[in-house]
């Protein structure tokens, strides 16, 4: 088997290097959302985990754990229904995690602060559940220096917290070692994004690539990654229409396996699943907790402010990639998301970048034919 | 028998709608004349544009007046046109500066600046939109409330929120948003060249806090009497009285409220014309009062917002107002069950009525815990006047009041 398509069964069977680390004796420390130091839980020896949904899994522990619970009240339903997010709840309540010895909310959005007050009740109120320790790992949204002390202040929490639950003492020289792992990991996803890039790697495939890297320990990763860079290099380029993808956190290939099966490559995206994974290596010259403070600082949450940035975020990744369309893809009720999409297709096609909306999409595709004939209409245009 | 004395509308109400008139005519004036004015998120910063003699307009507040002068299929239209999709109450706003041939009131005067929120992202984003049509800058603060928190919050925190405010904030976040909110005061004093001041300041929270209690007051008559003496919709109506809180006017407003209500309750003077069975109704106004209230003579006394007002009230310690009005942006209530069993109870309400969108069948904590407490609780799939909510409605009258 190939190093890519040993990658993409990680992807798949997303519990599998973990129940294999649990099984082993080590423990294992789930988190949502990408904006996790998961050098500083690395670092304390725990095998950071990120979280996702499954679209095909449903929503029917919900009724019974969650909105039996959930507030009632009208800024409480606010959140209720951004379906990635509930498909997180629906993989905790219905045991997909039990191998998670402790579980990190961080404030990536409010949809995903909120997991830590639904969790939390849920595991007062149904202990059979045993959903693990909950740890909220705050943050400011804005991007500035008061912000930035702030940040620092968590992150020193949280260091304090993991040598506290079971971690050992992170020292200076773990937590080197742990950047130089974690460092190397974002070298080898920005080589997939290269290859990628060059037409030699699919949209999908890198997507399972990057995802994958969230799923098993580094040290594991990193090797197979570095195969899966050769491979991929040997590989002829493939042509046809190159698209981007921004929006909604997409945390399966489904999107991109319909846009690459109408001919297209997906060449880059926005969404923190993919590409910008490999963003912001840490600090080598810095004290290693601050370079973690640094970037957990500086990597954004899932919205990025001001709205300008997160315009020209999208342009500058589109421009990079060589992206000759960009498919906005944005789920129902992902309300932000919906805001930000017209600044963004008016900057984007003021740079010669024609795009593609795809509004208020379900998690799960159902009937890929609406999604299908837009595409197709769109690479259409293109080549006219 | 004698027929009970109905009065509908309190004079107060038509004075805190006149009043709230004027407040944007003379704004426009003042504007004209090169004053500044300052558009903020509820709950976020009012206080402190009061404080400084800024004239400031609470974003829903102008989302709820477009909705009543039933604009908002339109603006909803205009967001479309702009491409932003779906149907967002809190996009109207934003939606009537895009076209405003058609805004309340002739619309708003071009404020200085836009005091973001993130209470969510979205309404972070349409306050930037919002900024760049009137071209002026957007500064957010962070931890808005709600926001979920790893702070413990006790059952019952109301009895907190007064005096004790302290204990129902996460100390870290309590002093990066003090921090927070003196960077933007100094922003808004180099902005307008007003100045800030202790003492303006820790009066206006005076001024809050009394006419908080003034409130309470009125609440108190309101849930202790029946016939209940103000209909729903004019407790509703009163609450434009919020957005001149902390001001002598604010406290004016309140104080005539309170009065009027005593007037009624010592003549014996109901705001229902049949009031046999009373209801605390877990979200506004219901939709479907009229019909209950003709056909069983239900009607709804109570909602959230009914004992809303006294939780804005917050003890100043150490002189330092900024710190407690921090305190209050944190944290303003909670939303536990517990809180619909004080106020149905304070209210004396027969049954709670709340919307739950996602019944999958199982009993909501609210159910649990108003069923515990002895209130009959019936769910309802939405906030919304149509026979399958009339049929839930009228049953539950039916089966478990009559």
């Amino acid at each position: 088997m190939g190093a890519l398509e040993e990658l993409q069964g990680f992807y798949r069977q997303r519990d599998t290097a973990a129940r294999a680390w649990k099984a082993q004796g080590g423990k294992v420390l789930g988190y949502v959302s990408s904006s996790m130091p998961e050098e500083l839980a690395a670092a304390a020896g725990f095998l950071p985990y990120r979280l996702s949904g499954d679209p095909q899994a449903g929503f029917d522990t919900l009724g019974r754990y969650y909105y039996p619970l959930a507030d009632k009240s009208l800024p409480g339903s606010r959140v209720m229904s951004l379906e990635f997010v509930n498909a997180i709840m629906q993989a905790v309540f219905s045991g997909r995690y039990d191998f998670l010895d402790y579980l990190v909310i961080p404030y990536a959005r409010k949809a995903v602060l909120a997991l830590y007050t639904h969790f939390s009740v849920a595991r007062a109120a149904y202990p059979e559940l045993k959903i693990p320790e909950l740890y909220l790992l705050d943050r400011t949204i804005t991007p500035f220096y008061a912000g930035g002390l702030y940040n620092r202040g968590r992150i020193l929490d949280f260091k304090a917290w993991l040598e506290a639950s079971g971690g050992h003492p992170v020292t200076d020289g773990l937590l080197a070692a742990a950047i130089a792992e974690g460092n190397e990991t974002r070298r080898l996803l920005s080589e997939i994004s290269a290859l990628r890039a060059q037409g030699r790697i699919l949209g999908a495939e890198a997507l399972a690539v990057f995802g994958a890297s969230r799923f098993m320990p580094k040290a594991t990763f990193n090797p197979l990654a570095e195969r899966a860079v050769g491979e991929a290099g040997a590989r002829t380029t493939r042509t046809g229409p190159r698209l981007f993808v921004s929006g909604s956190p997409l945390d399966n290939t489904d999107l991109y396996a319909l846009i690459e099966d109408c001919g297209a490559t997906v060449v880059g995206e926005s969404h923190d699943w993919g590409a910008p994974m490999a963003d912001l290596p840490l600090n080598t010259a810095a004290p290693p907790l601050e370079a973690i403070a640094e970037r957990f600082h500086k990597s954004p949450p899932d919205l990025i402010f001001p709205l300008d940035a997160a315009v020209a975020d999208v342009v500058g990744r589109a421009k990079a990639c060589g992206a000759e369309g960009v498919v906005f893809h944005v789920y129902r009720h992902d309300d932000h998301e919906l805001f930000d999409v017209p600044a963004k297709r008016a900057a984007l096609e003021a740079a010669g970048i024609p795009t593609l909306y795809l509004q208020e999409q379900p998690y799960r595709i159902e009937d890929p034919a609406p999604v299908r004939a837009a595409v197709t209409q769109f690479l259409a245009d293109l080549r006219s | 028998m004698a027929l009970p004395q109905v009065d509908n509308r309190l004079e107060a109400v038509n004075r805190v709608r006149a009043h709230q008139r004027a407040w944007i005519a003379e704004t426009r004036a003042r504007v004209d004349a090169g004053e500044p004015f300052a558009i903020c998120n509820g709950d976020e910063f009012e206080e402190i544009f009061i404080a400084m003699g800024i004239p400031v307009l609470a974003i829903n507040y102008w989302n709820f007046l477009i909705a009543a002068q039933g604009k908002t299929g339109h603006y909803t239209q205009v967001l479309h046109e702009h491409g932003y999709a779906g149907n967002h109450f809190f996009g109207l706003a934003l939606a009537s500066t895009l076209a405003p041939e058609e805004a309340p009131w002739g619309g708003l005067p071009k404020p200085a600046l836009i005091c973001g929120s993130i209470r969510s992202e979205m309404e972070l984003r349409v306050c930037e939109l919002w900024a760049k049509a009137y071209d002026c800058p957007c500064w957010p603060l962070d931890f808005s409330f709600p926001s979920a928190s790893a702070h413990p919050t006790p059952p019952d925190w109301w009895n907190y929120t007064r005096d004790r405010w302290r204990e129902l904030v996460d100390p870290n976040r309590l002093a990066f948003r003090i921090e927070q909110e003196k960077a933007l005061l100094a922003y808004v004093e180099n902005l307008t060249g007003r100045t800030f001041s202790l003492a303006e300041m820790t009066a206006s929270m005076e001024l809050l806090n009394e006419q908080m209690a003034l409130w309470a007051e009125a609440k108190q008559l309101i849930g202790q009497t029946k016939p209940c003496p103000v209909h729903v919709r004019d407790q509703m109506s009163m609450y434009q009285a919020m957005w001149h809180r902390g001001t002598p006017m604010g406290v004016e407003l309140i104080r005539a409220y309170r009065d009027e209500i005593a007037h009624r309750v010592k003549r014996g003077v109901g705001a229902y014309r049949n009031e046999r069975f009373r209801l605390y109704y877990h979200v506004q106004v219901p939709p479907w009062h009229e019909h209950i209230e003709e056909k069983y003579g239900a009607v709804a006394v109570a909602n959230f917002y009914s004992g809303v007002p006294d939780l804005y009230a917050r003890t100043i310690y150490d002189n330092d107002p900024l710190a407690a009005l921090a305190g209050r942006h944190l944290f303003l209530f909670g939303f536990n069950a517990e809180r619909i069993v004080k106020e149905a109870t304070e209210h004396r309400c027969d049954a709670v009525v709340a919307v739950e969108a996602f019944d999958a069948g199982y009993p909501s904590r609210e159910r649990q815990v108003c069923e515990a407490a002895g209130l009959p609780y019936l769910a309802v799939p939405r906030d919304a006047d149509d026979d399958e909510v009339r049929g839930l409605v009228g049953r539950f009258i039916e089966e478990r009041l009559m």
